[in-house]
């Protein structure tokens, strides 16, 4: 070995430890700037981790809150195939608190470029659903048990209408997005031949099952068969089975590219009902157009 | 960024502390090594560590989910001993850079970091060798980054961070042989 080399090596060899004392002192100092940093939000914004949903107390409801699905299917490994079949056993729990959820899409920025509010009646539903697209929210969707307003900034216009389309896209949306529901989405996506999943299963409890669903071209959105290939990374923690988060890749030059992530947080407490009803929101001068079947 | 990293962020950045533990226990020790080849000093580099951890916490907020966790770690450390380097000259007190400072042999009880005799030794001949030359090796040995990387952090040119790079584990292998000649 060339003196570099030894010296190299020597570097690279070096071992650190820490005193176990020292290290959770530490460790609880940093933890204490770490709350201090949450408590000085407002707690109107302060968002509640994902966690809460099942740490909180289950309630069983009238209408089945216990939901046990289990799907067999065979693994494919990012680098191998697996011939074994493999169980992966679902347990979904309705609760009760679970009635608002708060989501942001994320993507090379630090500002959300989409925002969705849900609420959900007490057996699971959704009931309300607003969504905020595109930079200062150029397009806004309330759709409410069936009926949809949508303002158009550009064009001022408020629309109000019932459409079946919307609706099943609004809906989809939701079960692709809540913690509960987006694996067992993306299967039934599988189901109808629109996605391939491969799924990475860690040895170690403690790593969150990575669920690539990656969809074929053109299947993506149920009302856009224009759009190339894309792929939605879910990450669900082991022991809860949850979605802890859900990334989004698009083929770009026969790559996947990054395009974005979906954040949750979980309120405790209802939405202002203005969020849900844009009639105020809307400008006086807007146009008004009501379209029912 | 690592996906496994990537999550991390996002559920730290959703206020969950049980992240941060995993954050803090993944790159506590590359932080700490990194700190102690650069400042010379395990007292140093130990609040170094520690403020790095504490100024990350606070910046949940700004922090995005692309670009290397680690990297931002290990450039916080260096920008803090570089603040350090500097303060310390321009108050004229005892110099991290350079001849004047040795690792601290002197164990306290509440020392947070375990040094290796090894690390000992390397960091003792790493005090004793230009500022500029103990970065390069650190980074690129302990903080695993790319010449182009460093370049970028100390805003000088590829073929300057080699040269600075050659030179400088030659003074380390010739400080180490004089350690080990005594």
């Amino acid at each position: 070995m060339s003196p570099t080399e030894n010296i190299e090596k020597r570097i690279e060899n070096v071992r650190i430890a820490v005193d176990a004392e020292a290290n959770e002192r530490v460790f609880g100092s940093i933890l204490q700037a770490f709350k201090k940093s949450k408590a000085k939000q407002p707690a109107a914004a302060q968002p509640n981790i994902w966690r809460t949903i099942m740490k909180s107390k289950i309630t069983k409801l009238a209408a089945a809150a216990v939901i046990a699905v289990t799907i067999a299917l065979s693994i494919t490994f990012l680098d191998k195939s697996v011939t074994s079949a493999y169980a992966i056993e679902q347990t979904i729990e309705a609760s009760r608190d679970l009635r608002f959820l708060y989501f942001e899409y994320f993507g090379s920025g630090d500002e959300a470029i989409k925002e969705c509010w849900i609420e959900f009646d007490p057996n699971g539903e959704a009931k309300k659903v607003r969504t905020n697209l595109h930079a200062d929210w150029q397009i806004v969707h309330v759709w409410k048990e069936g009926k949809t307003q949508t303002w158009r900034k550009k064009e001022n216009t408020l629309r109000t209408y019932e459409d079946k389309g919307f609706t099943a896209k609004i809906l989809k949306l939701v079960r692709d997005c809540d913690p509960r529901t987006a694996v067992e989405s993306l299967y039934e996506r599988e189901r109808k031949g629109d996605v391939k999943i491969e799924i990475e299963l860690p040895a170690n409890k403690k790593k969150p099952i990575v669920i690539k669903g990656t969809f074929l071209p053109g299947k993506y959105l149920l009302d856009n068969p224009t759009l190339p290939s894309f792929r939605n990374v879910l990450y669900v923690d082991q022991t809860t089975k949850l979605v802890t988060g859900i990334e989004v890749y698009e083929l770009k030059n026969g790559k996947y590219e990054y395009n974005g992530v979906w954040k949750c947080y979980k309120q405790d407490q209802p939405f202002e009902a203005s969020i849900f009803d844009l009639e105020d929101e809307t400008p006086a001068d807007a146009k008004r157009l009501t379209t029912m079947h | 960024m690592i996906p496994e990293d990537k999550l991390l962020i996002l559920k730290f950045k959703l206020g969950s502390k049980d992240a941060l533990g995993q954050i803090f226990e993944k790159y506590k020790n590359d932080l700490l090594k990194l700190a102690v080849a650069l400042a010379g000093d395990v007292h140093c580099a130990e609040d170094v560590v520690q403020d790095v951890f504490v100024s990350f916490v606070r910046s949940a907020a700004r922090i995005g989910l692309r670009g290397s966790l680690k990297s931002y770690l290990i450039t916080s450390v260096v920008n803090r001993i570089r603040n350090l380097k500097r303060d310390l000259q321009r108050h004229e007190t005892l110099s991290i850079d350079g001849r004047d400072c040795i690792a601290n042999d002197l164990e306290r009880p509440e020392q947070w970091a375990i040094l290796s005799e090894e690390l000992k030794l390397l960091s003792k001949a790493m005090a004793q060798i230009p500022y500029e030359q103990r970065e390069v090796i650190a980074l690129y040995m302990q903080g695993d980054m790319t010449f182009r990387q460093i370049a970028n952090v100390q805003n000088a040119s590829i073929k300057t961070i080699q040269g600075r790079y050659r030179y400088g584990l030659d003074k380390l292998r010739s400080k180490l042989n004089s350690t080990v000649r005594k």
